[in-house]
Protein backbone atom coordinates (compact mmCIF):
# COMPACT_ATOMS: atom_id res chain seq x y z
CA UNK A 1 0.00 0.00 0.00
CA UNK A 2 1.15 3.49 -0.72
CA UNK A 3 2.90 5.58 2.15
CA UNK A 4 3.03 9.23 1.56
CA UNK A 5 1.76 11.45 -1.34
CA UNK A 6 -1.78 10.03 -2.88
CA UNK A 7 -1.85 10.33 -6.63
CA UNK A 8 -3.26 13.45 -7.83
CA UNK A 9 -5.85 11.51 -10.17
CA UNK A 10 -7.26 9.69 -6.97
CA UNK A 11 -7.47 12.66 -5.08
CA UNK A 12 -9.41 13.76 -8.64
CA UNK A 13 -12.04 11.46 -8.48
CA UNK A 14 -12.70 11.88 -4.82
CA UNK A 15 -12.98 15.74 -5.66
CA UNK A 16 -15.56 15.35 -8.68
CA UNK A 17 -17.25 13.24 -6.05
CA UNK A 18 -17.59 15.73 -3.40
CA UNK A 19 -18.12 18.57 -6.37
CA UNK A 20 -21.48 16.53 -7.04
CA UNK A 21 -22.60 16.30 -3.99
CA UNK A 22 -22.23 19.96 -2.67
CA UNK A 23 -22.62 21.47 -6.36
CA UNK A 24 -19.75 23.31 -5.14
CA UNK A 25 -15.63 23.02 -4.71
CA UNK A 26 -15.20 23.71 -8.33
CA UNK A 27 -12.32 25.61 -7.55
CA UNK A 28 -10.83 22.82 -5.76
CA UNK A 29 -11.56 20.48 -8.63
CA UNK A 30 -9.85 22.75 -11.15
CA UNK A 31 -7.19 23.09 -8.96
CA UNK A 32 -6.65 19.50 -9.15
CA UNK A 33 -7.01 18.95 -12.71
CA UNK A 34 -3.91 22.07 -13.22
CA UNK A 35 -1.83 19.65 -11.64
CA UNK A 36 -1.60 17.80 -14.81
CA UNK A 37 -3.06 14.39 -13.66
CA UNK A 38 -2.23 11.21 -15.89
CA UNK A 39 -5.92 11.03 -17.51
CA UNK A 40 -5.49 7.71 -18.23
CA UNK A 41 -5.00 6.33 -14.94
CA UNK A 42 -7.66 8.82 -13.83
CA UNK A 43 -10.32 6.68 -16.34
CA UNK A 44 -9.09 3.86 -15.29
CA UNK A 45 -9.76 4.42 -11.74
CA UNK A 46 -12.77 6.40 -12.23
CA UNK A 47 -14.16 2.83 -14.02
CA UNK A 48 -12.87 0.81 -11.15
CA UNK A 49 -14.44 3.00 -8.49
CA UNK A 50 -17.82 3.35 -10.60
CA UNK A 51 -17.63 6.90 -10.76
CA UNK A 52 -17.10 7.82 -14.29
CA UNK A 53 -20.56 9.58 -14.59
CA UNK A 54 -20.18 11.90 -11.51
CA UNK A 55 -16.02 12.34 -13.06
CA UNK A 56 -18.04 13.79 -16.37
CA UNK A 57 -20.51 16.05 -14.91
CA UNK A 58 -18.32 17.95 -12.04
CA UNK A 59 -15.57 18.44 -14.89
CA UNK A 60 -18.41 20.12 -17.02
CA UNK A 61 -18.64 22.64 -14.94
CA UNK A 62 -15.49 23.92 -15.08
CA UNK A 63 -13.92 26.03 -17.73
CA UNK A 64 -13.74 23.92 -20.85
CA UNK A 65 -10.78 24.75 -21.91
CA UNK A 66 -8.91 23.41 -18.69
CA UNK A 67 -9.94 19.83 -19.25
CA UNK A 68 -8.03 18.33 -22.61
CA UNK A 69 -10.71 17.90 -25.24
CA UNK A 70 -9.44 14.25 -25.51
CA UNK A 71 -10.50 13.72 -22.35
CA UNK A 72 -13.86 15.14 -22.80
CA UNK A 73 -14.91 13.26 -25.74
CA UNK A 74 -13.48 9.86 -24.17
CA UNK A 75 -15.85 10.62 -20.95
CA UNK A 76 -18.64 11.43 -22.84
CA UNK A 77 -18.53 8.26 -25.16
CA UNK A 78 -18.15 6.27 -22.02
CA UNK A 79 -21.42 8.00 -20.47
CA UNK A 80 -23.49 7.27 -23.42
CA UNK A 81 -22.28 3.85 -23.21
CA UNK A 82 -23.40 3.77 -19.29
CA UNK A 83 -26.43 5.71 -20.11
CA UNK A 84 -27.46 2.78 -22.26
CA UNK A 85 -26.59 -0.26 -20.62
CA UNK A 86 -28.62 1.28 -17.80
CA UNK A 87 -31.42 2.16 -20.05
CA UNK A 88 -31.62 -1.76 -20.88
CA UNK A 89 -31.54 -2.97 -17.36
CA UNK A 90 -33.70 -0.65 -16.67
CA UNK A 91 -35.81 -2.32 -18.66
CA UNK A 92 -35.25 -5.74 -17.99
CA UNK A 93 -36.01 -4.97 -14.05
CA UNK A 94 -39.60 -3.59 -14.63
CA UNK A 95 -40.64 -6.52 -17.23
CA UNK A 96 -39.31 -8.92 -14.87
CA UNK A 97 -41.12 -7.09 -12.14
CA UNK A 98 -43.93 -6.93 -13.59
CA UNK A 99 -44.50 -10.88 -14.92
CA UNK A 100 -43.48 -11.57 -10.96
CA UNK A 101 -46.11 -9.62 -9.72
CA UNK A 102 -48.49 -11.06 -12.37
CA UNK A 103 -47.61 -13.89 -11.01
CA UNK A 104 -48.65 -13.10 -7.63
CA UNK A 105 -45.11 -12.88 -6.02
CA UNK A 106 -44.32 -9.89 -4.13
CA UNK A 107 -40.87 -8.12 -5.31
CA UNK A 108 -38.59 -5.74 -4.04
CA UNK A 109 -35.76 -4.46 -6.44
CA UNK A 110 -32.68 -3.37 -4.85
CA UNK A 111 -29.73 -1.43 -5.55
CA UNK A 112 -29.24 -0.87 -9.38
CA UNK A 113 -32.02 1.47 -11.22
CA UNK A 114 -34.00 2.05 -7.79
CA UNK A 115 -31.11 3.54 -5.84
CA UNK A 116 -29.70 5.42 -8.57
CA UNK A 117 -33.05 7.56 -8.65
CA UNK A 118 -33.18 7.21 -4.67
CA UNK A 119 -29.45 8.80 -4.38
CA UNK A 120 -28.91 10.72 -7.56
CA UNK A 121 -32.40 11.73 -8.90
CA UNK A 122 -31.79 9.64 -12.45
CA UNK A 123 -30.34 7.21 -14.21
CA UNK A 124 -27.28 7.97 -15.80
CA UNK A 125 -25.73 9.12 -12.52
CA UNK A 126 -24.56 5.91 -11.43
CA UNK A 127 -23.01 2.66 -12.74
CA UNK A 128 -24.19 -0.76 -12.52
CA UNK A 129 -24.29 -3.91 -14.66
CA UNK A 130 -26.89 -6.46 -13.34
CA UNK A 131 -30.27 -6.19 -11.84
CA UNK A 132 -30.94 -7.53 -8.11
CA UNK A 133 -34.41 -8.28 -7.06
CA UNK A 134 -36.00 -9.79 -3.63
CA UNK A 135 -38.45 -12.37 -2.76
CA UNK A 136 -40.26 -14.47 0.58
CA UNK A 137 -38.47 -17.29 0.34
CA UNK A 138 -41.33 -19.17 -0.02
CA UNK A 139 -41.79 -17.68 -3.38
CA UNK A 140 -38.60 -18.48 -4.84
CA UNK A 141 -39.54 -21.60 -6.39
CA UNK A 142 -42.44 -19.73 -8.27
CA UNK A 143 -40.18 -16.89 -9.08
CA UNK A 144 -37.19 -18.71 -10.54
CA UNK A 145 -40.31 -20.48 -12.75
CA UNK A 146 -41.72 -16.76 -13.75
CA UNK A 147 -38.44 -15.93 -14.84
CA UNK A 148 -37.87 -19.48 -16.65
CA UNK A 149 -40.60 -18.60 -18.56
CA UNK A 150 -39.07 -15.01 -19.39
CA UNK A 151 -35.87 -17.10 -20.72
CA UNK A 152 -33.52 -16.41 -17.94
CA UNK A 153 -31.96 -19.83 -16.34
CA UNK A 154 -28.99 -20.10 -13.75
CA UNK A 155 -26.12 -18.07 -14.74
CA UNK A 156 -23.32 -20.89 -13.61
CA UNK A 157 -22.70 -24.09 -15.53
CA UNK A 158 -23.73 -25.92 -11.86
CA UNK A 159 -25.53 -29.67 -11.29
CA UNK A 160 -29.06 -29.08 -9.86
CA UNK A 161 -27.39 -30.23 -6.57
CA UNK A 162 -25.60 -27.10 -6.46
CA UNK A 163 -27.84 -25.06 -7.71
CA UNK A 164 -29.88 -25.52 -4.72
CA UNK A 165 -26.65 -25.70 -2.75
CA UNK A 166 -25.78 -22.34 -3.91
CA UNK A 167 -28.79 -20.48 -3.21
CA UNK A 168 -28.97 -21.85 0.45
CA UNK A 169 -26.15 -20.58 0.80
CA UNK A 170 -26.00 -17.16 -0.34
CA UNK A 171 -29.09 -16.17 -0.33
CA UNK A 172 -29.86 -15.77 -4.03
CA UNK A 173 -29.98 -17.30 -7.57
CA UNK A 174 -28.08 -15.45 -10.01
CA UNK A 175 -29.99 -16.05 -13.79
CA UNK A 176 -28.96 -15.11 -17.38
CA UNK A 177 -30.97 -14.44 -20.44
CA UNK A 178 -29.77 -15.26 -23.89
CA UNK A 179 -28.66 -11.44 -24.52
CA UNK A 180 -26.62 -11.83 -21.28
CA UNK A 181 -28.47 -10.06 -18.60
CA UNK A 182 -27.99 -10.79 -15.57
CA UNK A 183 -30.63 -10.94 -12.56
CA UNK A 184 -30.07 -12.02 -9.03
CA UNK A 185 -33.36 -13.02 -7.28
CA UNK A 186 -32.72 -12.91 -3.57
CA UNK A 187 -34.18 -14.59 -0.46
CA UNK A 188 -31.98 -12.13 1.87
CA UNK A 189 -30.14 -9.24 2.08
CA UNK A 190 -26.74 -11.14 2.59
CA UNK A 191 -25.61 -14.91 2.22
CA UNK A 192 -26.78 -16.32 4.88
CA UNK A 193 -23.25 -16.75 7.02
CA UNK A 194 -23.36 -12.63 7.58
CA UNK A 195 -25.82 -11.97 10.47
CA UNK A 196 -27.91 -9.39 9.03
CA UNK A 197 -31.61 -10.26 10.48
CA UNK A 198 -33.65 -8.27 8.36
CA UNK A 199 -36.65 -10.71 7.09
CA UNK A 200 -38.94 -9.81 3.68
CA UNK A 201 -42.06 -9.73 5.25
CA UNK A 202 -40.60 -6.59 7.53
CA UNK A 203 -38.91 -4.81 4.68
CA UNK A 204 -41.94 -5.30 2.59
CA UNK A 205 -44.20 -3.59 5.01
CA UNK A 206 -41.92 -0.72 5.22
CA UNK A 207 -41.40 -0.53 1.11
CA UNK A 208 -41.18 2.71 -0.89
CA UNK A 209 -42.55 3.01 -4.68
CA UNK A 210 -40.07 4.24 -7.25
CA UNK A 211 -40.85 5.32 -10.49
CA UNK A 212 -38.56 4.09 -13.74
CA UNK A 213 -40.19 4.99 -16.82
CA UNK A 214 -43.62 5.38 -16.21
CA UNK A 215 -43.46 1.98 -14.01
CA UNK A 216 -44.08 1.80 -10.22
CA UNK A 217 -41.63 -0.58 -8.64
CA UNK A 218 -41.17 -1.45 -4.91
CA UNK A 219 -38.11 -0.65 -3.32
CA UNK A 220 -36.39 -0.97 0.46
CA UNK A 221 -37.56 1.70 2.44
CA UNK A 222 -34.82 4.36 3.06
CA UNK A 223 -33.54 3.59 6.66
CA UNK A 224 -33.51 -0.57 5.20
CA UNK A 225 -31.56 0.69 2.40
CA UNK A 226 -29.36 2.50 4.53
CA UNK A 227 -28.69 -0.27 6.69
CA UNK A 228 -28.51 -2.27 3.39
CA UNK A 229 -26.04 -0.59 1.73
CA UNK A 230 -23.39 -0.04 5.26
CA UNK A 231 -23.75 -4.25 5.64
CA UNK A 232 -23.41 -5.25 1.84
CA UNK A 233 -20.70 -2.13 1.74
CA UNK A 234 -18.91 -3.70 4.60
CA UNK A 235 -19.46 -7.40 3.91
CA UNK A 236 -17.17 -6.84 0.75
CA UNK A 237 -14.57 -4.42 2.49
CA UNK A 238 -15.52 -1.09 0.78
CA UNK A 239 -13.85 -1.35 -1.98
CA UNK A 240 -15.31 1.03 -4.24
CA UNK A 241 -15.65 4.87 -3.95
CA UNK A 242 -18.95 5.09 -5.79
CA UNK A 243 -20.45 2.60 -2.98
CA UNK A 244 -19.44 5.80 -0.48
CA UNK A 245 -21.08 7.76 -2.47
CA UNK A 246 -23.76 6.01 -3.06
CA UNK A 247 -24.46 6.11 1.11
CA UNK A 248 -23.55 10.01 0.92
CA UNK A 249 -26.05 10.42 -1.12
CA UNK A 250 -28.66 8.77 0.01
CA UNK A 251 -28.65 10.41 3.46
CA UNK A 252 -28.75 13.83 1.30
CA UNK A 253 -31.65 13.05 -0.61
CA UNK A 254 -33.81 12.19 2.27
CA UNK A 255 -33.07 14.85 4.80
CA UNK A 256 -35.30 12.98 7.49
CA UNK A 257 -33.30 9.74 8.64
CA UNK A 258 -34.07 9.46 12.50
CA UNK A 259 -30.66 9.09 13.79
CA UNK A 260 -31.19 7.50 16.93
CA UNK A 261 -34.29 4.88 15.66
CA UNK A 262 -31.50 3.67 12.89
CA UNK A 263 -28.57 3.06 15.63
CA UNK A 264 -31.08 1.63 17.76
CA UNK A 265 -32.19 -0.51 14.83
CA UNK A 266 -28.16 -1.59 14.23
CA UNK A 267 -27.66 -2.18 17.74
CA UNK A 268 -30.77 -4.84 17.72
CA UNK A 269 -29.78 -6.52 14.95
CA UNK A 270 -25.63 -6.33 16.21
CA UNK A 271 -24.75 -4.44 13.27
CA UNK A 272 -23.67 -0.88 15.18
CA UNK A 273 -19.82 -1.16 14.74
CA UNK A 274 -20.87 -1.61 10.86
CA UNK A 275 -22.88 1.23 10.39
CA UNK A 276 -20.84 2.86 12.81
CA UNK A 277 -17.30 2.78 10.74
CA UNK A 278 -19.60 3.27 7.55
CA UNK A 279 -20.59 6.22 8.12
CA UNK A 280 -17.46 7.57 9.64
CA UNK A 281 -16.11 6.68 6.34
CA UNK A 282 -18.02 8.44 4.75
CA UNK A 283 -17.16 11.23 6.54
CA UNK A 284 -13.30 10.80 7.07
CA UNK A 285 -13.37 10.41 2.84
CA UNK A 286 -16.46 12.48 1.55
CA UNK A 287 -16.83 14.79 4.15
CA UNK A 288 -20.69 13.62 5.34
CA UNK A 289 -22.22 15.63 8.27
CA UNK A 290 -23.04 13.21 10.66
CA UNK A 291 -25.37 14.44 13.91
CA UNK A 292 -23.68 14.85 17.16
CA UNK A 293 -25.20 12.17 18.41
CA UNK A 294 -23.53 9.50 16.10
CA UNK A 295 -20.13 11.28 15.61
CA UNK A 296 -19.94 10.77 19.41
CA UNK A 297 -21.01 7.01 19.02
CA UNK A 298 -18.61 6.53 16.09
CA UNK A 299 -15.72 8.26 18.66
CA UNK A 300 -16.84 5.75 21.38
CA UNK A 301 -15.99 2.97 19.18
CA UNK A 302 -12.21 2.93 18.38
CA UNK A 303 -12.66 -0.10 16.69
CA UNK A 304 -15.06 1.37 14.22
CA UNK A 305 -12.90 4.14 13.53
CA UNK A 306 -9.68 2.44 12.84
CA UNK A 307 -11.46 -0.06 10.81
CA UNK A 308 -13.01 3.20 9.03
CA UNK A 309 -9.66 4.90 8.75
CA UNK A 310 -8.50 1.65 7.13
CA UNK A 311 -10.45 1.67 4.27
CA UNK A 312 -10.42 5.24 3.95
CA UNK A 313 -6.75 4.64 3.06
CA UNK A 314 -7.15 1.12 1.23
CA UNK A 315 -9.92 3.50 -0.97
CA UNK A 316 -7.39 6.08 -1.69
CA UNK A 317 -4.17 4.83 -1.75
CA UNK A 318 -4.29 2.72 -5.44
CA UNK A 319 -2.59 0.08 -3.96
CA UNK A 320 -2.68 -4.29 -4.94
CA UNK A 321 -5.91 -5.87 -4.15
CA UNK A 322 -6.60 -7.35 -0.33
CA UNK A 323 -5.51 -10.96 0.34
CA UNK A 324 -8.48 -13.24 1.55
CA UNK A 325 -6.56 -12.82 5.11
CA UNK A 326 -6.52 -9.14 5.45
CA UNK A 327 -10.46 -9.28 4.49
CA UNK A 328 -11.66 -12.14 6.90
CA UNK A 329 -9.53 -10.24 9.67
CA UNK A 330 -11.56 -6.94 9.24
CA UNK A 331 -14.50 -9.11 9.05
CA UNK A 332 -14.49 -10.38 12.54
CA UNK A 333 -13.44 -6.82 13.73
CA UNK A 334 -16.34 -5.44 12.28
CA UNK A 335 -18.67 -7.20 14.59
CA UNK A 336 -19.59 -6.38 17.92
CA UNK A 337 -20.25 -10.13 18.88
CA UNK A 338 -17.41 -12.04 17.68
CA UNK A 339 -19.37 -15.13 16.94
CA UNK A 340 -21.12 -13.54 13.99
CA UNK A 341 -17.72 -12.66 12.48
CA UNK A 342 -16.61 -16.35 13.31
CA UNK A 343 -19.58 -17.79 11.65
CA UNK A 344 -19.13 -15.77 8.60
CA UNK A 345 -15.43 -16.40 8.20
CA UNK A 346 -15.80 -20.27 9.29
CA UNK A 347 -18.43 -20.62 6.57
CA UNK A 348 -16.11 -18.67 4.31
CA UNK A 349 -13.44 -21.81 4.90
CA UNK A 350 -14.83 -24.52 5.11
CA UNK A 351 -18.28 -24.27 3.01
CA UNK A 352 -18.05 -25.09 -0.80
CA UNK A 353 -18.53 -21.73 -3.33
CA UNK A 354 -19.17 -21.55 -6.83
CA UNK A 355 -15.06 -21.32 -7.23
CA UNK A 356 -15.08 -24.64 -5.66
CA UNK A 357 -17.34 -26.31 -7.84
CA UNK A 358 -15.73 -24.99 -11.09
CA UNK A 359 -12.53 -25.37 -9.99
CA UNK A 360 -12.75 -28.79 -8.50
CA UNK A 361 -15.90 -31.03 -9.93
CA UNK A 362 -16.44 -34.15 -7.91
CA UNK A 363 -19.27 -36.48 -8.88
CA UNK A 364 -22.84 -36.60 -7.09
CA UNK A 365 -22.64 -38.30 -3.97
CA UNK A 366 -18.62 -36.86 -2.63
CA UNK A 367 -19.82 -33.31 -2.40
CA UNK A 368 -19.02 -34.06 1.32
CA UNK A 369 -15.18 -33.80 0.19
CA UNK A 370 -15.67 -29.82 -0.57
CA UNK A 371 -15.13 -29.01 3.22
CA UNK A 372 -11.40 -30.51 3.36
CA UNK A 373 -10.47 -29.17 -0.74
CA UNK A 374 -11.58 -25.87 -0.53
CA UNK A 375 -9.49 -24.95 2.44
CA UNK A 376 -6.57 -26.24 0.90
CA UNK A 377 -7.28 -24.20 -2.18
CA UNK A 378 -8.12 -21.11 -0.41
CA UNK A 379 -4.48 -21.46 1.68
CA UNK A 380 -2.91 -21.13 -1.58
CA UNK A 381 -4.64 -17.89 -1.80
CA UNK A 382 -3.96 -16.45 1.27
CA UNK A 383 -0.45 -14.70 0.75
CA UNK A 384 -1.99 -13.60 -3.08
CA UNK A 385 -4.10 -10.10 -3.13
CA UNK A 386 -8.06 -10.58 -4.24
CA UNK A 387 -9.71 -7.98 -5.55
CA UNK A 388 -12.84 -8.01 -3.76
CA UNK A 389 -15.34 -6.60 -5.75
CA UNK A 390 -18.68 -7.36 -6.97
CA UNK B 1 -37.90 23.06 -48.46
CA UNK B 2 -36.57 19.57 -48.73
CA UNK B 3 -39.26 16.71 -48.93
CA UNK B 4 -42.28 19.42 -47.57
CA UNK B 5 -44.54 16.23 -46.46
CA UNK B 6 -41.51 15.12 -44.12
CA UNK B 7 -41.90 18.65 -42.57
CA UNK B 8 -45.80 18.48 -42.16
CA UNK B 9 -45.71 15.38 -40.28
CA UNK B 10 -45.64 15.13 -36.42
CA UNK B 11 -43.90 12.03 -34.87
CA UNK B 12 -43.90 10.00 -31.46
CA UNK B 13 -41.74 7.68 -29.67
CA UNK B 14 -42.38 4.14 -29.87
CA UNK B 15 -43.09 2.16 -27.05
CA UNK B 16 -40.02 0.13 -27.24
CA UNK B 17 -37.67 3.14 -26.80
CA UNK B 18 -36.18 4.41 -24.02
CA UNK B 19 -34.68 8.04 -23.26
CA UNK B 20 -31.61 9.36 -21.02
CA UNK B 21 -30.53 12.96 -20.92
CA UNK B 22 -26.95 13.37 -20.31
CA UNK B 23 -24.49 16.53 -19.89
CA UNK B 24 -25.40 18.19 -23.25
CA UNK B 25 -26.95 15.00 -25.16
CA UNK B 26 -29.25 12.54 -24.90
CA UNK B 27 -29.28 8.60 -25.56
CA UNK B 28 -32.04 6.77 -27.21
CA UNK B 29 -32.63 2.93 -26.65
CA UNK B 30 -34.26 0.41 -28.36
CA UNK B 31 -35.20 -1.87 -26.04
CA UNK B 32 -36.04 -4.53 -28.13
CA UNK B 33 -33.27 -4.09 -31.21
CA UNK B 34 -30.89 -3.43 -28.42
CA UNK B 35 -29.18 -0.48 -30.07
CA UNK B 36 -29.16 3.07 -28.59
CA UNK B 37 -28.54 6.25 -30.48
CA UNK B 38 -26.64 9.60 -29.22
CA UNK B 39 -27.97 13.26 -30.28
CA UNK B 40 -25.60 16.04 -29.88
CA UNK B 41 -27.03 18.93 -28.53
CA UNK B 42 -28.96 20.33 -31.28
CA UNK B 43 -29.72 16.45 -31.89
CA UNK B 44 -31.56 16.57 -28.37
CA UNK B 45 -33.36 19.55 -29.08
CA UNK B 46 -34.55 18.58 -32.05
CA UNK B 47 -36.03 15.50 -30.43
CA UNK B 48 -37.47 17.54 -27.46
CA UNK B 49 -39.02 19.46 -29.63
CA UNK B 50 -40.51 17.27 -31.81
CA UNK B 51 -42.18 14.86 -28.65
CA UNK B 52 -44.26 18.18 -27.62
CA UNK B 53 -46.36 16.85 -30.69
CA UNK B 54 -46.08 19.51 -33.09
CA UNK B 55 -45.02 19.30 -37.10
CA UNK B 56 -41.78 19.22 -37.70
CA UNK B 57 -42.13 22.35 -39.65
CA UNK B 58 -42.63 24.33 -36.47
CA UNK B 59 -39.63 22.39 -34.96
CA UNK B 60 -37.80 23.85 -37.60
CA UNK B 61 -38.85 27.77 -37.18
CA UNK B 62 -38.06 27.32 -33.33
CA UNK B 63 -34.88 25.78 -33.85
CA UNK B 64 -34.02 28.53 -36.69
CA UNK B 65 -34.48 31.16 -33.48
CA UNK B 66 -32.05 29.04 -31.15
CA UNK B 67 -29.36 27.95 -33.23
CA UNK B 68 -27.02 29.91 -35.07
CA UNK B 69 -27.53 28.00 -38.22
CA UNK B 70 -28.09 28.40 -42.10
CA UNK B 71 -31.55 28.14 -42.73
CA UNK B 72 -30.56 25.21 -45.67
CA UNK B 73 -28.52 23.22 -43.37
CA UNK B 74 -30.93 23.04 -40.90
CA UNK B 75 -33.26 21.79 -42.99
CA UNK B 76 -30.83 19.19 -44.06
CA UNK B 77 -29.87 18.14 -40.70
CA UNK B 78 -33.39 17.77 -39.41
CA UNK B 79 -34.25 15.57 -42.77
CA UNK B 80 -31.08 13.74 -41.90
CA UNK B 81 -31.66 13.04 -38.23
CA UNK B 82 -35.41 12.34 -38.42
CA UNK B 83 -34.65 9.82 -41.59
CA UNK B 84 -32.24 7.92 -39.47
CA UNK B 85 -34.53 7.79 -36.30
CA UNK B 86 -36.66 6.55 -38.52
CA UNK B 87 -35.10 3.64 -40.15
CA UNK B 88 -33.79 2.88 -36.52
CA UNK B 89 -37.15 2.43 -35.23
CA UNK B 90 -36.47 5.46 -32.91
CA UNK B 91 -39.46 7.51 -34.08
CA UNK B 92 -42.84 7.07 -35.49
CA UNK B 93 -44.76 8.72 -37.61
CA UNK B 94 -47.79 9.93 -35.39
CA UNK B 95 -50.55 8.92 -37.56
CA UNK B 96 -49.18 5.08 -37.18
Amino acid sequence: MAGTDRAVEIELIRGAAQAFAEQARTDALASLVARGPDWDKVMDRAEFHGTIPLLRQSLSRLPQAIVPASVQQALAERCRDIAATNLLLTSRLTRVCAALERAGIRVLALKGPTLAILGYGELSLRQFNDVDLLVSPADLSDGLETLRHLGYEFAYRLTPSQQRHYARAMGQVPLHDARGTLVELHTSLTDTAYHFPLGFDDLWSRRQPVVLHDHTVSSLGNEDLLLYLAVHGTKHGWPCLGWVIDLVQLIARNGSTDWPRLLHRAIAMRCRRILLLSLWLARETLGLELPEAITQACRADRVALRLADERHRRLLDAGDGESGFALARFHLRSRERLRDGLTHVWTTIFSAHLSDWQAINLPSGWEFLYPVARPLRLALKYFRPTVQRE
Amino acid sequence: MADPDLFDRRFVKPSDVLVQELVGEAVLLHVKRGHYFGLNEVGRAVWKELMTGIPLRQAYEHLLTEFDVPPEQLQQDLTSLVHDLLSHGLLEDARA
